[in-house]
């Protein structure tokens, strides 16, 4: 198996034109490990992602694969390949000669391009199809075929570029849990971009979420889930309600709501209050945030419930109860969980 | 799984590439002769091979040696970006090198120096990418090397020529040649001696007062503070165009020509693109054929048939109705063979314009209440803007080049490729051909950069893609059946005029005696095979490095960024806005001494072919790009394949029927041209095109119809084989549908 | 299909490769008289000769041109035909050198002596006029006697002329006029004929045929040309200027430096036997007076006697100076003017 080999930039900045889409990105990327670029589009992490490829040349900063700086090795001779997001299937060769390009390309002998083929193609399931052209498959299977091709080079570091965004939700979740298990039995170094939130939460060992072109914060998806270090962060990963409030030996307050909190390094005065919705409860008692329910969403498994404050609107989400459903217009009391709160400095870095 | 491919990049290994490429160049350039002891290309000079020049000249045993420090490098298990460098270094300065040797010796090239040019161009592009100091496979970089060379020696070089020779007389610089030429009455004059009232004034006035129309027109339209300019432009542009229309000569011939003719055909091409995409008749079905015709027939024969047809003694006029008319001998006449030839490039351009306009976006239109009028004015004009500027550019620059109809029908008016023709080929004076060849270039190149400026940036159609696709909504019936009525009268006009073609091919003497006789197809025998074989000979030679170059230059410029692309892509650009004509006075003045002597040769003209074939490969190739996502490349290129493999093994598949179709039109409209060549023809090498031009005009009208008949038989045969064939090369087709 | 589009490749391809095994020797011939001419000797001459044969149809005007442009490295070794001025042109600027044939002794003495040693004389032809008399009918105009006629506004849109920048045809009018009226009155003439000209032609033997097809009334040209009208079977008659006319000694000259010297001298040998010289009536549609004296006049060909022929002087109006004057004052003066 091969070893995983660390990936590293640093103040890698690319320019087109007058546009800055990647601003002095620094990036470590640990051997064997997968690591989502995560952010929304035109975040530069697609550009960080090809600066890795070796498809653009970063415009200052340098790029090391193993240990070795290859900002000026061409693409083809980085060790590096690609799942596309549009797959990109070489649509007049078979399956079989689909994955067996790069081997011929290396000009290995013909039984070996065979047995080598053979077996990527039964790691990712798919043996009978190696005769069919491109065309004939299903979206799921033209993703495993591109994954195939790109396995079967023995990569020293793997790309992903959104390759599930093709796909629809129920495929997606399975071709994402393939992918991750596939990624960890390997252990092959993997960097692995996407705007979706949940995708980057479940399958990667880090984290980086990107905006305008710079990195926002790097971390576990747990870390960077529950203590999101800015407003942005905790705004794009899942759901959050952001709210004023002040902060003084370990309790927070807002509107008369006083709570205490653990966590360290927060300095004293107005923070922002990053509730997320699953960590607030609805009371019917008299303590907690006081509020008016303005609209009531039933979403299946749960309820989604909009609430009106001093401080703002309240998204929460309950577990669907038919006896407890709040109606639009009670008055409510919110209390909030510890373990879904998190405490910005200032107004989050707004 | 035992071998990775990630073979860490070792750095510490001998290039053998590079040192088999400087092996090459070495050899070739001491063992291939450097100099011709002629025009002719197989007399080499055997003393002028790269070890003879050694002992003789320092500076070819330098070219030797920087070969062999190649070789060298090649093989110096070195670190790679340093041996990159050094690369460089060698390769430039061979280059240098070689082409002093070249110069100061002033010889004819032989294959020596082109081996050693081609071999240093090799080497410096892989230095360049090796060193990392341009981030771009050695593969690319090597062509985009030679592409620059290509386009330096072939493009910028000839046209150089022609602007140079009008001002460089007799070894210094003048201008004398440039004024008499520009004052001389058969350029231009604005005042008719013959009559007393001034013309020019009339005209300006006229114009003004256009000019306060139109800007009041424009102001109550609802133009705004824009209309008072717009208004001057329209009344200066109108003023401008009567003022020439009222004097005389040849500039004055040929702007008023391009100027009608573009218009005309861009409306026409405008109505029967609306046929292809919007009727419901079954007319419509002819338009595909229409599309070909210009390419398949020489431009000038339809001008001869209509004067058959049309002419005092025409075949119509005369016979059928008893008329006596002249209206056709002159430059109506040319007008009007030229509508009829240049029409379907228009049309050509105009079908993907018509098609891009979303049916979807009318129908908004209409609902929200626009009448056909408004939502023509602010919906489908700016949208098809774009499209009928490039098809006016494009006519209108082919009747600026088409020198033969104003020859065949022109009646001995002058026009300005005419003149360039009569200064070189009659009176032989290069100098005032030149100074013609500089006007014509600088009038295209004008309406090239108002046209840009106009639509703003590119806007490319394949001429050679045959239209497919949906149909949106259907034309109203009225406009639908008027527009199919023009088409049917136009067909029948064309099917006419090639039918009077073929028709003369086998009558005794068109005009006056009818019957049937073999006797012109036997004549061909044997000058006329002879010049077909030649034709077809050389326009085959040229297809091949046409779609190569066309092919190359449309991918570097649509797909890899380097410094300079913007200078290769102007320079490419030239060749759409260069008329042939000047073009081949161009190669004549540029080709005819020195190293680069290259007239009276067949490569010449297979050079001349190659350019003309360019705008069309090169816009086939961006529309064949275009079809490809480029992922594909990337995919190609992370899977360790270099560019020149992506190219043979992805892109070149992928556009095999684009490829296969532009190899065929190469070769078609090489067989069909005219203005390019015929200052380059030579006795073994007389193309079809220049032998019909001079049956017909030395009055051998049967001949020269036999040999345009069967020209025409032949490439009709090649474009319908064609058609046959790449339906089955579809790579997309082959594949989809089948599981 | 595969199969049958490779056949049909490799068919082309042995269709367009030259076929390596033609004759070894070749001559170059710059052709100036009427290309049915041309044709006849390219496919007669290997015949008698073994020597292959390549030819560029150039007006006599155009060839010149082209013999000067190529001054340092000739791609022709013979100029075959066209009018002689441009021949003595040629030769005074040394781009060709006078040949003396075998057979020079056979060779008509006038013809001989008119040339003076500076080209071959190979046909002789007289300058004239087709007179297409259906168009003049409906046009009510009479038919013209003399050059001055010529400038008669009914002929207005009728007359079609060779350019004599092209054509030796049209140098040939030109030069007549001037032998006949003076070259101050024969400027005159010539710019009150061009009210009157609908085209000038590239070569000399285009207004004949627009005169054949009734494009024109009148065409100036070298009467066997508008004779190879006639026998064409067009309806047209043919004459010359009552007032004297010109005639033209077609010439025959070695390129100096051309690149097959000696299969350059057998052709010049072969083009002035009877036989070769029967080809321009039998098949090259030319019907002048052939030079070689041995050569049967053709019934058809127009004859010195019938018309009134001034004695037109080669070696002035044949020199290079005179020449290109004559032709640029036409070109700035008259060609240029409004119609």
């Amino acid at each position: 198996m091969a070893e995983g080999v660390p990936v590293r930039l640093r103040g890698v900045t690319k320019r087109f034109g007058t546009v800055v889409a990647v601003d002095s990105v620094d990036l470590d990327v640990p051997p064997g490990k997968l690591v989502t670029l995560l952010g929304p589009s035109g975040c530069g992490k697609t550009t960080t992602l090809r600066i890795v490829a070796g498809l653009e040349r970063p415009t200052t900063g340098r790029v090391w694969i193993a240990e070795e700086d290859v900002t000026d090795l061409p693409a083809a001779r980085r060790g590096v390949t690609m799942v596309f997001q549009s797959y990109a299937l070489f649509p007049h060769l078979t399956v079989f000669e689909n994955v067996a390009y790069g081997l011929r390309v290396q000009r290995l002998p013909a039984g070996e391009v065979r047995r080598r083929v053979q077996e990527v193609l039964d790691l990712v399931g798919l043996p009978e199809t190696a005769q069919r052209y491109p065309a004939q498959l299903s979206g799921g299977q033209q993703q495993r075929v591109a994954l195939a091709r790109a396995l079967v080079m023995q990569p020293r570091v793997l790309l992903f570029d959104e390759p599930l965004s093709n796909l629809d939700a129920k495929l997606r979740r399975r071709v994402r849990a393939e992918i991750r298990m596939l990624q960890q039995r390997l252990g092959i170094t993997s960097l692995y971009v996407t705007h979706d939130q949940a995708e980057a939460l479940a399958l990667s060992d880090v984290v980086v979420v990107m905006n305008l072109g710079r990195v926002e914060q790097v971390g576990t998806p747990e870390a960077v889930y529950r203590r999101p270090r800015t407003r942005f962060v905790a705004d794009f990963i899942g759901e959050a309600n952001l709210l004023p409030a002040t902060y003084r030996d370990g309790v927070v307050e807002l509107a008369g709501y006083r709570f205490p909190i653990e966590q360290e390094e927060v300095p004293e005065g107005p923070v922002t209050l990053m509730v997320r919705p699953e960590a607030v409860l609805v009371a019917q008692d008299r303590l907690g945030l006081p509020g008016v329910v303005r609209t009531v969403f039933f979403m299946g498994m749960t309820t989604e419930v909009l609430v009106e404050t001093p401080v703002g609107e309240v998204l929460a989400t309950q577990p669907y109860r038919a006896d407890r459903r709040p109606a639009p217009g009670q008055e409510v009391h919110l209390q909030f969980d510890a373990a879904g709160v998190y405490l910005l400095p200032g107004d989050g870095g707004r | 799984m035992a071998r990775a491919l990630a073979v860490p990049h070792v750095r510490w290994v001998a290039q053998p590439a590079v040192a088999g490429w400087a092996a090459a160049t070495l050899l070739g350039a001491s063992l291939l002769p450097w100099s011709r002891a002629g025009r002719e290309l197989g007399l080499w000079l055997a003393d002028s091979t790269g070890i003879a020049l050694a002992s003789r000249s320092t500076l070819a045993a330098a070219v030797l040696v920087l070969a062999a420090v190649g070789v060298l490098v090649g093989l110096w298990p070195g670190f790679e970006r340093s041996r990159g460098v050094v690369l460089v270094g060698v390769g430039l300065a061979g280059l240098a090198a070689s082409c002093l040797v070249v110069g100061l010796r002033g010889t004819p090239l032989g294959p020596g120096a082109v081996v050693a040019v081609g071999g240093f161009l090799i080497l410096t592009g892989v230095g360049l990418s090796s060193s990392g100091l341009w981030f771009v496979d050695p593969f690319l970089s090597t062509v985009v090397l030679w592409a620059a060379a290509f386009v330096v020696l072939f493009i910028l070089l000839p046209l150089a020529s022609v602007v140079v020779a009008s001002v460089w007389v007799q070894g210094r610089l003048t201008t004398e040649v440039v004024q008499r030429t520009l004052t001389s009455p058969a350029f231009l004059a604005l005042n008719h001696p013959g009559t007393p009232r001034n013309e020019v004034t009339t005209a300006l006035v006229a114009g003004s007062l256009l000019s306060v129309l139109a800007a009041a027109a424009r102001w109550r339209l609802g133009g705004g503070r824009r209309s008072i300019p717009a208004g001057l432009a329209l009344g200066g542009a109108g003023a401008s165009l009567m003022v020439l229309y009222g004097g005389f000569g040849a500039f004055r011939n040929s702007v008023l020509l391009a100027v009608v003719v573009g218009g005309v055909s861009t409306g026409l091409g405008f109505l029967f693109a609306l046929l292809s995409e919007r009727s419901q008749l079954p007319t419509r079905r002819l338009l595909g054929p229409l599309s070909v015709l210009p390419i398949i027939t020489p431009p000038f024969v339809l001008g001869i048939a209509m004067l058959y047809l049309f002419g005092r003694r025409g075949f119509v006029t005369h016979r059928l109705f008893g008329l006596s008319t002249d209206v056709f001998f002159g430059p109506v006449g040319v007008a009007v063979a030229q509508v009829l030839a240049y029409t379907p490039i228009a049309y050509l351009v105009l079908v993907g314009v018509v098609r891009a306009l979303d049916a979807s976006l009318e129908d908004a239109a209409q609902t929200l209440g626009a009448s056909p009028g408004y939502l023509l004015r602010t919906v489908v004009w700016p949208l098809a803007r774009p499209g009928v500027a490039n098809a006016f550019l494009l006519v209108a620059i082919e009747s600026l080049a088409d020198f033969a109809n104003p020859i065949v029908v022109g009646g001995g008016k002058p026009f300005l490729a005419t003149e360039v023709f009569f200064a070189i080929v009659g009176r032989y004076n290069p100098h005032e051909a030149a100074t013609y060849g500089a006007v014509l270039l600088g009038l295209t190149l004008t309406v090239f950069v108002l046209q840009r400026r106009w639509v703003g940036g590119a806007f490319y159609v394949t001429v050679t893609g045959r239209p497919t696709g949906a149909r949106p909504q259907p034309l109203p019936r009225w406009l639908d059946w008027a527009a199919s009525g023009v088409f049917v009268l136009w067909m029948l006009l064309v099917a006419l005029l090639y039918g009077s073609v073929f028709v003369g091919a086998v009558t005794r003497l068109w005009g006056f005696d009818y019957s049937f006789t073999l006797r012109h197809l036997q004549d061909l025998h044997p000058q006329g095979w002879h010049v077909l074989r030649t034709t077809a000979r050389l326009s085959a030679y040229a297809a091949v490095p046409s779609v190569v170059v066309g092919f190359l230059i449309g991918y570097l410029v649509t797909r890899v960024r380097f410094p300079g692309r913007q200078v290769l892509e102007f320079s490419s650009m030239l060749s759409f806005a260069t008329p042939g004509t000047v073009m081949g006075i161009g190669y004549v003045l540029a080709f005819n001494q020195g190293p680069l002597l290259l007239t009276g040769t067949e490569l010449v003209i297979v050079l001349a072919f190659v350019f003309r074939n360019m705008p069309v490969a090169i816009r086939a190739a961006m529309a064949a790009l275009e079809q490809i996502d480029p992922a594909l490349e990337e995919a190609s290129t992370t899977l360790g394949a270099g560019a020149g493999t992506t190219l043979r093994r992805v892109v070149a598949p992928l556009a095999r029927s684009a490829l296969l179709s532009g190899l065929v039109f190469a070769f078609v409209r090489a067989m069909t041209a005219v203005s390019q060549v015929v200052f380059l023809i030579t006795p073994q090498h007389n193309l079809a095109t220049t032998q019909i031009l001079s049956y017909l005009e030395y009055g051998s009208q049967g001949r020269g119809a036999a040999l345009a008949s069967v020209l025409t038989l032949l490439l009709v045969a090649v474009v319908v084989s064609l058609q046959a064939v790449s339906r089955r090369l579809d790579p997309r087709a082959a594949h989809v549908g089948a599981g | 299909m595969r199969r049958t589009w490779w056949m049909w490749m490799v068919l082309v391809l042995v269709w367009v490769v030259p076929s390596g095994a033609g004759p070894a020797q070749r001559v170059v011939v710059l052709c100036s008289p009427n290309p049915a001419w041309c044709d006849a000797i390219k496919e007669e001459f290997p015949k008698a000769t073994g020597i292959a044969l390549d030819y560029v149809r150039l007006s006599s005007g155009e060839g010149l041109a082209r013999l000067r442009a190529e001054r340092r490295n000739p791609t022709f070794d013979v100029w075959f035909g066209g009018t002689g001025d441009p021949h003595m042109v040629a030769f005074e600027e040394g781009l060709t050198e006078f040949y003396r044939p075998k057979s020079w002794n056979d060779l008509r003495p006038e013809l001989r002596e008119a040339v003076a040693g500076k080209y071959i004389p190979l046909y002789a032809g007289i300058l004239g006029w087709a007179l297409n008399e259906r168009v003049l009918r409906e046009r009510n105009a009479p038919t013209p006697r003399t050059w001055r006629d010529l400038a008669d506004p009914r002929y207005r849109g009728l007359v079609a002329y060779p350019n004599p920048n092209t054509s030796g045809t049209g140098y040939t009018m030109l030069a007549t006029l001037v032998q006949l009226y003076g070259e101050t009155q024969a400027f005159e003439l010539l710019k009150q004929i061009h009210r009157n000209v609908a085209e000038y032609t590239r070569s000399g033997a285009a207004p004949g045929q627009l005169t054949g097809r009734g494009e024109v009334a009148i065409g100036i040209t070298f009467i066997h040309d508008a004779v190879d009208q006639v026998l064409k079977g067009f309806p047209i008659s043919y004459g010359a200027p009552r007032d004297g006319t010109g005639y033209e000694i077609g010439g025959l000259s070695l390129v100096k430096g051309g690149p097959n010297r000696a299969a350059a001298i057998t052709f010049i040998e072969w083009a002035l036997t009877p036989e070769a010289q029967r080809l321009g009536p039998e098949k090259g549609q030319s019907y002048q007076i052939p030079s070689n004296s041995k050569t049967p006049i053709p019934p058809v060909a127009p004859r010195f006697e019938a018309f009134r022929v001034i004695k037109y002087d080669f070696l002035k109006y044949g020199s290079a100076a005179v020449r290109d004057r004559l032709v640029k004052r036409w070109t700035d003066e008259v060609f240029p003017l409004p119609k």
